[in-house]
């Protein structure tokens, strides 16, 4: 018997997994037992817990949860989600899934390449959510890529049209700051997501129709500079779904119904700020935007 | 397995019963949201989950990251677990898989701690009198540093051996949690076992040239 096969001999015995007759084999031999007590020992060694810190348990089990958290935090639509520019508006529908979120947001992303989609956590507000969009201040070129990327998402999105990328790259090229500008001042100047609005579009689907058809009522968009001070403290967590240059168009998102002074003891928003972005790749990211943090509290691909 | 039954409300005087739920049941109300399920399960497993990535990782700073990483893997993959295995087996995977992870990132970093903690171990071996016929047994039941001895052992011979004699699978789910068949499984803790007593005993000291052990020679010689 080789030496390996009278470890795994000795091994088996050790187990309980030997057959009878090698059990007696092993326990008739005195020369090997000193070998079979000395693998128990090793094993018994072996069965001795490490110490555990239970602080340390405490802060891992934790961390676990808030993960747990996360993944599970509701994101219930409860308000229009959509507010397609200044001339635009939205028409509140409640109970509105994720899903008609990120397919609203990505049939924006047909010409800007990267969609947003926002909701809030407060079931009893109508007003609480809204669409935006993020621009592209890149080439014409790149918005047609990014239409192409957005096409291969989902069965709402149709092709972008040349002439609309041409329209949206010229308004993409404005700032962040100046969208915020154009919209206190209200100016009536088409927004990126308005061109695209306006431009004609043959491969219009039905999700985008139901979008166009929801906007012809509706307050005018403003954009909320709470929201892009949330945004831009956050941004950097989705850093990696945009691409340089890309703009955010936070016009459409309406913080009416939501008291930024009313917090949970710890200190975040009693009612959370989700943001839904469809990335250029097809995921959805909700970004959880809150006075002290944000979170990406899931980021799945797009069904 | 020895987790309480009941469990004080907060309350003065009061107790409530709280029942003991099944992995499986603490498994489903978790996949349904239920918070307090996960936070149970979690606390049910994390000792013997922090004692394999313990064992396998050898040393406290790799093991917490990799324990950190099979609780997160834990909570996001348990949506996809399907009860085919026992909730058991597959957190060890989970564990298993999240310490070999923390092994290869391990291999791309300097471990000066680890280097000194086993010339430690040697030091105190060598200072010790070896070789008699009770001299395996010994050497363990003084108390030499498993984790060294453990970190002296290939990865393919050390999972399997901490997750035979640690966490008390039997070799099919072992085999199971690291996708090898039975019989290999059999066959690496058989070897890694009879290494690691020879390790913790010093007793082959012939084998070498010396006071000092060469890992690569010892591990050549197991995979030969």
């Amino acid at each position: 018997m080789t030496e390996q096969e009278m470890d795994e001999l000795l091994s088996a015995v050790l187990d309980g997994e030997a057959s009878a007759s090698d059990v007696e084999r092993v326990t008739g031999d005195a020369e090997l037992q000193p070998q079979l007590e000395a693998l128990r020992a090793v094993r018994n060694s072996l069965t001795v817990p490490p110490p555990v810190d239970g602080t340390v348990r405490e802060s891992m089990i934790s961390a676990a949860m808030a993960e747990f958290a996360r993944l599970n935090q509701p994101t219930v639509d409860v308000e229009p989600p959509v507010s397609l520019g200044a001339t635009r508006s939205a028409k509140a529908s409640r109970g509105r899934s994720l899903n008609r979120l990120a397919a609203v947001a990505a049939s924006v992303a047909v010409v800007v390449g990267v969609g947003v989609a926002v909701s809030s956590q407060n079931s009893q507000d109508d007003t609480s959510s809204a669409t935006a969009a993020i621009a592209d201040e890149r080439s014409s070129n790149d918005a047609t890529e990014a239409g192409k990327d957005a096409d291969s998402v989902g069965g709402a999105l149709a092709s972008g049209d040349s002439d609309s990328d041409t329209m949206m790259s010229a308004e993409a090229a404005e700032a962040p700051a100046e969208m915020l500008d154009t919209a206190e001042e209200g100016s009536s100047s088409a927004t990126p997501l308005e061109a695209e609005q306006e431009a004609p579009d043959d491969t219009q689907t039905a999700d985008e129709e139901a979008v166009a058809e929801e906007s012809e009522q509706g307050p005018e968009a403003v954009v909320d500079e709470r929201v892009a001070t949330l945004f831009e403290r956050c941004r950097k967590l989705v850093a990696d779904q945009l691409s340089p240059g890309d703009v955010v168009d936070l016009s459409g998102v309406d913080l009416s119904g939501i008291d930024l002074n009313a917090t949970n003891p710890d200190g975040t928003l009693a009612t959370p700020i989700v943001i839904a972005i469809v990335s250029r790749s097809g995921e959805v990211i909700d970004l959880n935007l809150d006075l002290g943090s944000c979170i990406i509290s899931s980021q799945t691909p797009q069904p | 397995m020895g987790y309480p039954s009941y469990r004080a409300d907060g309350l003065a005087g009061t107790v409530r019963q709280r029942v003991a739920r099944s992995d499986e049941e603490l498994v489903a109300a978790g996949q349904g949201g239920d918070a307090p399920a996960i936070d149970e399960l979690l606390r049910r497993h994390y000792d013997r989950i922090y004692a394999v990535c313990r064992r396998v990782a050898g040393n406290e700073a790799d093991a917490l990251d990799a324990t950190q990483d099979a609780l997160m893997a834990i909570v996001r993959g348990l949506p996809k677990f399907d009860g085919r295995s026992k909730f058991a087996t597959w957190s060890y995977r989970v564990a298993t898989n999240a310490c070999l992870d923390e092994l290869r990132r391990r291999r791309r970093r300097p471990d000066p701690i680890d280097n000194e903690a086993l010339d430690r171990s040697l030091h105190a071996q060598e200072q010790q009198t070896v070789g008699s016929a009770s001299s395996l047994e010994e050497g363990v039941v003084n108390g030499l540093d498993i984790d060294t001895a453990l970190q002296q052992l290939p990865e393919h011979y050390r999972a399997p051996v901490v997750l035979r004699d640690m966490a008390d699978l039997d070799y099919a789910e072992i085999a199971a949690v690291l996708d090898l068949p039975p019989g290999t499984v059999r066959s690496r803790i058989a070897r890694g076992r009879a290494a690691l007593a020879k390790i913790l005993a010093h007793a082959d000291e012939s084998e070498f040239s010396g006071n000092q052990i060469d890992g690569d020679e010892r591990l050549k010689a197991l995979d030969d």
